[in-house]
C-alpha cells in the first residue's frame, strides 16, 4: 500500500482513500481504545472522534510504521483524556498513600489468555483501575509517567494497578469471562 | 509484563463496517460544526459592519456640511454686505429721482446682488493683496481707494480702527475694524424736509481677518482657509437628541452548562448560540422597564459518546427591569434582571452507575416549560442620537443553564 498516495488522497477527501486508511487504522489501533474504553461502543466513539481530527490533520507519512505511529499517539492521548474526564467526574480517582502497593503485581492470572480474553476482562475494571492497567501493563508506561498524566501520586498509581490487578484475578480465577449486557439506545 | 505488550503489540481487530458508517455521520456533523462557526463568525462582522457604515457614512455627511456650512456663510454674509450698500443706493435712488423704490429696488438689487457675489471675493483679495505693502504714511490712501471703491458718491465713511502698524514689521493688523457708513440726503428735495442721517455700523467678520496680521502668504490661503478648517465658525451646534424608547437585537456565544443533564459526560462543554430581541423605555435617567424574547440553541460537541446529535433548545420571554450605572448622551451601562417563561427542548445522554458503569447513548426527547431568570450587564455606545451598538454578558437560568456573551446593536425612537 502506497501510504504518501493514500495520505494525499484523504487530504483531498477521496472517499475510497478515506476508507483504506480508515481500515489499516481500524485494524491496527482499535485495540486502543478498546482496553481504555468500558465496552466496544464506547470505544469505538472514542476511535472515530479521534479518527475524524487524525484525518483533518492528517500527515505526509513515508511509511506505516511512521503513521500508525503518529496516530497512536494521538489516539492514546484521547482515550486518556476521556477516560480520566469520565474518572473525576465520577469523582473515583482516589488518592491512595500506599506502602505495600507492590504487593500485587503478579500477571500469572492472565498471561494465559488471549488477547480478546484479556480485553474483555479489563473491560470489567472500573475506570480509574482499568486507566492504571492499560497504561502501564499495555502502553509500557512508568508510574512515574501516569502519576504525571492522571495527576496523582506515584504511589497511588502503583495502589491502582495492584487493585486491578487483584481484581482481574478474581474476575478470570471465580467468576470467570462474564459479558455485561450490551446497552440499547433508549429512545 | 513483556508477553502482555507482545500480545497487545500484535492484535489486530476485524474490520468493521458499522464502525466505518458511525465514523463518516460524525464527520459530516464536524462539517456542520464548522459552517455553523463561520455563521457565528459572519453574524458578529454583520453586527460591527453596520454601525461602522453608519459611522463613516456620518462621517462624510459631516464633512460635506462643514463645507457646505463655511460656503453658506461666506454667501451669507457677502449677501448682507451687498444688501447693505444696495439699500443705501436704492434710498439714494428714491429720494433724488422721487421713482417708486418698489419698482426700482428689484431690479437695482437684483444685479448688483448678483455682481457683488460674483466679484467680492476676488475683490477683497485684491484688496488685501494690498495690505502687506501697506506702510504708516500710506494707510489715508489706501482707505481712501477702498472708500471710492465701495462706498457711493453720496456716503461719507469713517473708519475707526483701534489696529495700530506693527513696532517690528511695520504692518497694519487687519483685525475687526469698524466701518461707519454715514449717508447725507439732499434736503433740497421737496419730499425731505429734513436731513436724514443713517449710520450703519457693521463689523467685517471674514475668515481672513481672523489673522491677527495679514501676510503675503495668508493672503493666497484666503480662500482654502475655510475648507480647510474643519469647523465652521458660525455652524449650528447639533442638537444630540433624547429617546426614551430602546429597541435591541443581541446576538451571543453562549456556552451551556455541561454537568447537569445535558451534560453527563464531565468536561464536554456545549458551545453554542443564543439570539435576544428586547424593548426598553426609560421611565428615568436610573430605571427601565421593557420585555425581551430569545433564542438559544446548545449544540452538543466533542463528547465522543455521541452517535447522535445531543441538543438543548430554549425559547424564552421575559419581562426585564434595568438598573442604570451610566447613562449619558452617548454611553449606556446597565444591569438588568429579567424573569419568564422559558421552553426547554433537550435530548438526554444518561449514565448509568455500576455495575453497568457506562454512558447510555439516547435521543429521550423532553419538552418542559419552567420559569425563568435572565441576569445581564450591558453597555450600550450611541454613535448618532438613535443607532447604538453594545455588549452584553449575562446568565441565563431555567432548569438548567448557560452563560453568555455577544454584540447588539440598537435603535432608539
Amino acid at each position: 500500500m502506497n501510504i504518501k498516495k493514500l495520505t494525499e488522497g484523504v487530504k483531498k477527501r477521496q472517499p475510497d482513500k478515506e476508507r483504506q486508511l480508515y481500515i489499516l487504522l481500524y485494524e491496527n489501533l482499535f485495540k486502543v481504545p478498546l482496553a481504555y474504553c468500558a465496552d466496544k461502543e464506547e470505544a469505538r466513539g472514542v476511535f472515530n472522534y479521534s479518527m475524524v481530527d487524525i484525518f483533518k490533520n492528517i500527515i505526509d507519512a513515508e511509511d506505516e510504521q511512521s503513521l500508525l505511529k503518529w496516530a497512536y499517539r494521538i489516539l492514546k492521548n484521547d482515550c486518556i483524556d476521556h477516560v480520566r474526564k469520565k474518572a473525576t467526574y465520577k469523582k473515583k480517582l482516589l488518592y491512595v498513600e500506599s506502602d505495600n502497593a507492590e504487593s500485587y503485581t503478579s500477571n500469572d492470572a492472565i498471561s494465559n489468555l488471549n488477547m480478546d480474553e484479556i480485553l474483555q476482562c479489563i473491560s470489567q475494571l472500573n475506570d480509574t483501575h482499568r486507566l492504571c492497567f492499560v497504561m502501564y501493563e499495555l502502553d509500557g508506561m512508568t508510574h512515574k509517567e501516569i502519576a504525571d498524566k492522571l495527576n496523582i501520586k506515584v504511589n497511588t498509581s502503583k495502589w491502582y494497578l495492584a487493585e486491578a490487578k487483584k481484581k482481574l484475578r478474581t474476575i478470570v480465577l471465580n467468576e470467570g469471562i462474564t459479558y455485561y449486557p450490551k446497552l440499547k439506545l433508549t429512545h | 509484563m513483556k508477553d502482555l505488550q507482545q500480545k497487545y503489540n500484535t492484535y489486530k481487530t476485524p474490520f468493521e463496517e458499522s464502525a466505518f458508517e458511525h465514523f463518516k455521520t460524525i464527520q459530516q456533523k464536524s462539517t456542520v460544526g464548522q459552517k455553523v462557526q463561520s455563521w457565528h463568525i459572519a453574524v458578529v462582522i454583520l453586527l460591527l459592519s453596520i454601525p461602522a457604515i453608519f459611522f463613516i457614512h456620518a462621517l462624510m455627511s459631516s464633512k460635506d456640511t462643514i463645507v457646505q456650512d463655511v460656503a453658506a456663510d461666506i454667501k451669507q454674509e457677502e449677501k448682507q454686505d451687498a444688501i447693505l450698500e444696495i439699500s443705501d443706493v436704492n434710498e439714494t435712488v428714491k429720494y433724488d429721482n422721487e421713482t417708486d423704490i418698489k419698482e426700482v429696488k428689484p431690479a437695482v438689487t437684483e444685479t448688483i446682488l448678483n455682481d457683488k457675489i460674483t466679484n467680492k471675493n476676488t475683490h477683497l483679495i485684491k484688496q488685501q493683496k494690498e495690505i502687506p505693502n501697506i506702510t504708516p504714511t500710506k494707510q489715508q490712501d489706501v482707505i481712501s481707494d477702498i472708500r471710492n471703491d465701495i462706498i457711493p458718491a453720496n456716503q461719507h465713511v469713517i473708519i475707526q480702527s483701534n489696529n495700530t502698524p506693527s513696532e517690528k514689521t511695520g504692518l497694519i493688523s487687519y483685525q475687526n475694524p469698524i466701518i461707519t457708513i454715514q449717508k447725507t440726503i439732499d434736503i433740497t428735495q421737496p419730499e425731505n424736509n429734513i436731513q436724514i442721517t443713517q449710520k450703519k455700523q457693521y463689523k467685517s467678520q471674514s475668515v481672513a481677518s481672523k489673522t491677527p496680521l495679514l501676510t503675503h502668504e495668508d493672503v493666497q490661503d484666503f480662500e482654502l482657509s475655510p475648507i480647510l478648517n474643519p469647523v465652521s465658525p458660525s455652524a449650528p451646534n447639533k442638537t444630540w437628541a433624547y429617546y426614551r424608547n430602546h429597541l435591541k437585537l443581541s446576538y451571543n456565544y453562549a456556552d451551556f452548562y455541561g454537568n447537569s443533564v445535558l451534560g453527563v459526560i464531565p468536561g464536554y462543554k456545549n458551545p453554542s448560540y443564543l439570539i435576544q430581541g428586547e424593548y426598553f423605555r426609560e421611565l428615568n435617567k436610573i430605571v427601565s422597564v421593557g420585555s425581551s424574547v430569545g433564542y438559544a440553541r446548545g449544540v452538543k460537541s466533542g463528547a465522543a459518546q455521541d452517535s447522535l446529535s445531543n441538543y438543548e433548545n430554549i425559547t424564552f420571554a421575559h419581562l426585564n427591569l434595568y438598573f442604570f450605572l451610566v447613562n449619558s448622551e452617548k454611553h449606556q451601562l446597565y444591569f438588568k434582571a429579567g424573569s419568564g417563561v422559558t421552553n426547554t427542548k433537550r435530548q438526554y445522554v444518561s449514565y448509568m452507575p455500576p455495575p453497568q458503569d457506562t454512558i447510555i447513548q439516547g435521543s429521550r426527547y423532553t419538552n418542559l416549560t419552567n420559569p425563568g431568570l435572565l441576569l445581564e450587564f450591558s453597555y450600550n455606545y450611541h454613535f448618532t442620537d438613535r443607532w447604538f451598538i453594545g455588549a452584553n454578558a449575562g446568565i441565563i437560568a431555567h432548569n438548567d443553564g448557560a452563560t453568555y456573551g455577544g454584540l447588539s446593536l440598537g435603535y432608539s425612537f
